[in-house]
């Protein structure tokens, strides 16, 4: 149905056995991204959202609630859905090319007919000229853009980015991120990002979803309501500043008041 | 093409050889010092102490007795040689499959695993000549030694190996549909090439040994026979000449491994460079 | 202060070393202010404890080296093939070893002699089983004879079959080297025959087995008479400690003689003396066939012929054995055990 999100994710929780308490990650969260979006979640450390993306990824189930793809209830999602991480997890024994092909390989696709695909995105993925190189030879950014351009080519209908800039300096950020618009916009692809980074948040997405801390779950939402393209001059500007005062104001209420959230709890991220 | 850029070509190309040469020679030479300064005090000290050749020959009588006899020494060191290279090949073989094996099969694992550990306390001198009456005194006997010996470091670091991927690579891998072959060929294996690679560079040296220790038991032919018969008649310029050329034979083929391991995983080379110049920054 | 403290310490340093240097002087000078000095002397065996070393056994059990102010520290080397090389460098006093060793050894400037003539005659012999009907030299032509790697065999194999009318000698047969399991490599079939196995070991060992065999014996096929096991020691204690290589070898004569006369008892000293190592049911029909080739001509143990040595020396010369020219009687002394 048209009306329906390319992904959708409804009253999922999450809750672990460990030594003989019930830990309880997520609560009861409800997102959804539509056809082409780009939505942004950010939450304090531990808040549960890597254990949502792998929910979603297809590695984990969920304890109650269920992933809907294109409205259908996505059983054996594992593989549908293209996931990149923090690290880049490129594969040390393979070049930029063979290790952008991996998604394809995985599929069947011939070699040959998955390095031409492979081939014709270097250069907008800045790294012609480096088909052949190991990934020990290239810098942070680079590796990074090899990763991200080894889950677009396995061509999956939603990305899920799970703090993939958290590595690069501010400088290298800010340029990627305008890098990554400009294809998302070209790729047309659903994509959700989970990051820290408030100003990355709202500067690539269309809606931000806020997260509570563990238990996980959804907090507040914010239409982000910025035109595009997004241009940097729109980080300093009234309505991006007011969005971001909210947003920290939301995250700060969400921390225990007082207690660092990255400090005194086990990361079950 | 001219005769002009002939010219600067062969230069630059022996001046290129000159360089790697010389730094070859550059990373070699204080191990070369030593050695020279153990053979020129052992022939010091034979001679000075008018030691008997029969008890401990001077380095000199060895080298002469290598040249006179380097035909017979060379027929010999190529049988054991054989012996090295088949039984190394059959563990090499074996250890692989059975290391696969035991990283695939939990239930396998449990059931082999410890056997594969017990392996290298058997004392293999004593157990070679029940091999003999088994196989006979021909070169089977002797391969097998071989392969028993070479097969314990082989299968322990490649078991290693196979299980030290990143956690985090797997799941990625799986979130991109790979199924557990594909998981096994396509990152297990090339993973573990590292690992297996330090397993054959000890594999080899004891191959070696194993040979030699093979032949002392039953055998016709091989330096270890030669060693043993040398012994037998007072020959003990021979008995060293023998050592020197198995000495040899296994540095040589850990220089070898070394040579195949740097063409075929040079990332793991490149990777340990770079991080190693970084860390110096 | 300190400097008391210091000087008390070196001071007890010194007391202490002193006192200890006396002891072990002491100790040195202890036992035996008797006319003869008591000696300890090594005797490297040429193989593990067996029937061939009943005199010594026995010499030790009654106390025939004690009698000569001895102390006899005799063992088996890890490596047996080292014997004439350790008292050769002087490490041991004396060792039991073989004729043909100490001329390949003497060729190769070796120091050793031969001080007695332990074993009268050849113990090696070419063994078949009874079943392969295998009982004379050329009845191995075309078959896998084993032996234990020791090259001196392939020249006495040689002799033998040539002796037995084959002219083509070693060449006829195939030589398969089994390590020191001859019994095992002749009872599984990995060979027809073996050579380099004793008519007074290997042979009982595989008949115990339930495998009568066939023996050939190497003086009646053409190869001299030669002493199998001889006592050595260096050039340097012939000629330096004659009267110790006097007193040893009288008692070890004394032990010998009693092991000729009674066999069977000197089986019980030597079960006693190795806690029961030894099997038995090898070593005593062992010791009733050893005793006659302990006996001499002259009744007279250990007793050494200058004209079977020569004879010895000129059969491994010809067959090209000895890298070296050498003197048969420059090999061996007859001094320890000339007349009484």
């Amino acid at each position: 149905m048209d009306s329906d999100p390319k992904i959708r994710i409804e009253g999922v929780t999450k809750r672990f056995l460990q030594n003989g308490r019930t830990l309880s990650v997520l609560e009861d969260v409800d997102l959804y991204a539509a056809d082409g979006e780009f939505v942004s979640i950010i939450g304090p450390s531990g808040c549960g959202k890597s254990t949502l993306f792998n929910i979603v990824a297809g590695l984990d189930e969920p304890t109650a609630g269920a992933v809907y793809l294109n409205g259908r209830l996505a059983d054996n999602r594992l593989g549908t859905i293209g996931y990149m991480q923090q690290k880049d997890l490129l594969l040390p024994w393979r070049n930029v090319i063979d290790n952008a092909i991996m998604g394809l390989e995985l599929q069947g696709v011939s070699r040959p007919e998955a390095r031409a695909r492979a081939v014709e995105l270097m250069e907008p993925f800045g790294l012609d000229g480096f088909e052949q190189e190991y990934p020990f030879t290239l810098s942070g950014g680079m590796r990074q853009r090899a990763s991200f351009l080894r889950t677009v080519l396995a061509d999956t209908e939603v990305f899920l980015l799970d703090e993939p800039f958290g590595a690069l300096d501010a400088l290298n950020r800010a340029q990627i991120h305008t890098w990554l618009l400009g294809l998302w916009e070209s790729l047309g692809k659903t994509i959700v990002l989970v990051t820290h980074d408030v100003d990355e948040a709202i500067f690539l997405a269309d809606r931000v979803y806020v997260m509570t801390e563990r238990p996980g779950r959804i907090s507040r939402i914010e239409n982000v309501g910025l035109p595009r393209p997004r241009t940097l001059e729109m980080l300093t500007q009234p309505a991006f500043v007011s969005m971001k005062a909210t947003l920290l104001q939301a995250l700060r209420e969400e921390s225990r008041p007082g207690l660092d959230p990255a400090v005194g709890r086990a990361q079950v991220d | 093409m001219s005769l002009d850029t002939l010219k600067s070509g062969l230069i630059h190309w022996s001046a290129a050889g000159y360089f790697r040469v010389s730094r070859a020679v550059g990373q070699w030479f204080p191990s070369l010092l030593i050695v020279m300064a153990i053979l020129g005090f052992w022939e010091g000290y034979v001679r000075a102490f008018d030691v008997q050749r029969w008890l401990l020959p001077a380095p000199s009588v060895i080298a002469t007795t290598m040249g006179d006899r380097a035909g017979m020494l060379s027929e010999h060191a190529l049988v054991t040689l054989e012996e090295v290279l088949i039984g190394f090949s059959l563990a090499l073989f074996g250890g692989v499959v059975l290391a696969s094996t035991i990283a695939l099969s939990r239930t396998f694992e449990r059931a082999i695993y410890p056997f594969v550990i017990a392996s290298p306390t058997i004392p293999w001198l004593l157990v070679a000549p029940l091999l003999l009456i088994w196989f006979g005194p021909g070169l089977a006997t002797k391969i097998i030694v071989v392969a028993l010996i070479a097969f314990f470091p082989i299968v322990v670091t490649m078991v290693d190996g196979l299980r030290s991927i990143d956690p985090d690579l797997v799941s990625l891998l799986r979130t991109m549909g790979a199924s557990r072959w594909q998981l096994f060929t396509k990152v297990q294996l090339p993973s573990s090439l590292p690992f297996l690679f330090s397993g054959i560079k000890v594999a080899v040296a004891v191959s070696v040994i194993g040979a030699v220790v093979g032949e002392w038991v039953g055998s016709s032919e091989g330096l270890g026979y030669l060693m043993v018969r040398s012994k037998a008649q007072f020959l003990t310029e021979r008995v060293f000449a023998s050592i020197v050329i198995l000495a040899a034979m296994g540095f040589g083929l850990f220089l070898l491994v070394g040579l195949i391991e740097r063409w075929s995983i040079p990332w793991w080379h490149g990777q340990r460079r770079a991080r190693s110049s970084r860390q110096e920054l | 202060m300190r400097s008391i403290n210091n000087n008390l310490r070196q001071g007890l340093l010194l007391g202490l070393v002193l006192a200890f240097a006396l002891l072990a002087m002491a100790c040195g000078n202890g036992d035996g202010d008797s006319e003869t000095e008591h000696v300890t002397v090594k005797l490297a065996l040429d193989w593990y404890p067996n029937a061939n070393h009943l005199g010594l056994f026995i010499a030790e059990e009654k106390g025939y080296f004690e009698d000569e102010a001895l102390e006899v520290d005799f063992y088996t080397p890890v490596d047996p093939t080292t014997v004439l090389v350790t008292v050769g460098s002087g490490e041991d006093d004396f060792g039991i070893s073989y004729q043909p060793d100490v001329l390949l050894a003497r060729a190769q400037g070796v120091p050793v002699v031969s001080v007695a003539g332990m074993v009268q005659h050849p113990l090696n012999s070419v063994m078949a089983l009874k079943s392969s009907g295998i009982a004379t030299p050329s009845d191995l032509v075309g078959k896998k004879v084993g032996y234990p790697g020791i090259p001196t065999n392939e020249p006495l194999l040689d002799t033998m079959l040539k002796a037995d009318g084959v002219t083509g000698g070693l060449a006829e047969v195939t030589l398969v080297n089994v390590g020191f399991d001859l019994a095992p490599a002749l009872i599984s079939g990995m060979v027809d025959a073996v050579v380099g196995a004793y008519w007074t070991h290997e042979s009982i060992l595989v008949e115990n087995e339930g495998h009568p065999v066939n023996i050939m014996r190497m003086e009646e096929w053409g190869v001299p008479d030669y002493y199998e096991l001889v006592l050595v020691a260096s050039e340097d204690t012939v000629r330096d400690r004659a009267d110790v290589v006097e007193r040893f070898v009288r008692a070890l004569r004394r032990g010998y003689e009693d092991a000729i006369d009674d066999p069977q008892a000197g089986v019980d000293i030597l079960l006693k003396g190795t806690e029961e190592e030894v099997d038995e049911a090898i070593e005593r029909p062992g010791a009733d066939l050893l005793a006659p080739v302990w006996r001499t001509d002259k009744a007279q143990f250990g007793q050494q012929d200058s004209a079977r040595w020569e004879e010895f020396t000129r059969w491994m010369q010809e067959n090209g054995l000895l890298a070296a020219e050498v003197n048969a009687g420059d090999a061996f002394t007859d001094r320890f055990t000339g007349d009484r």
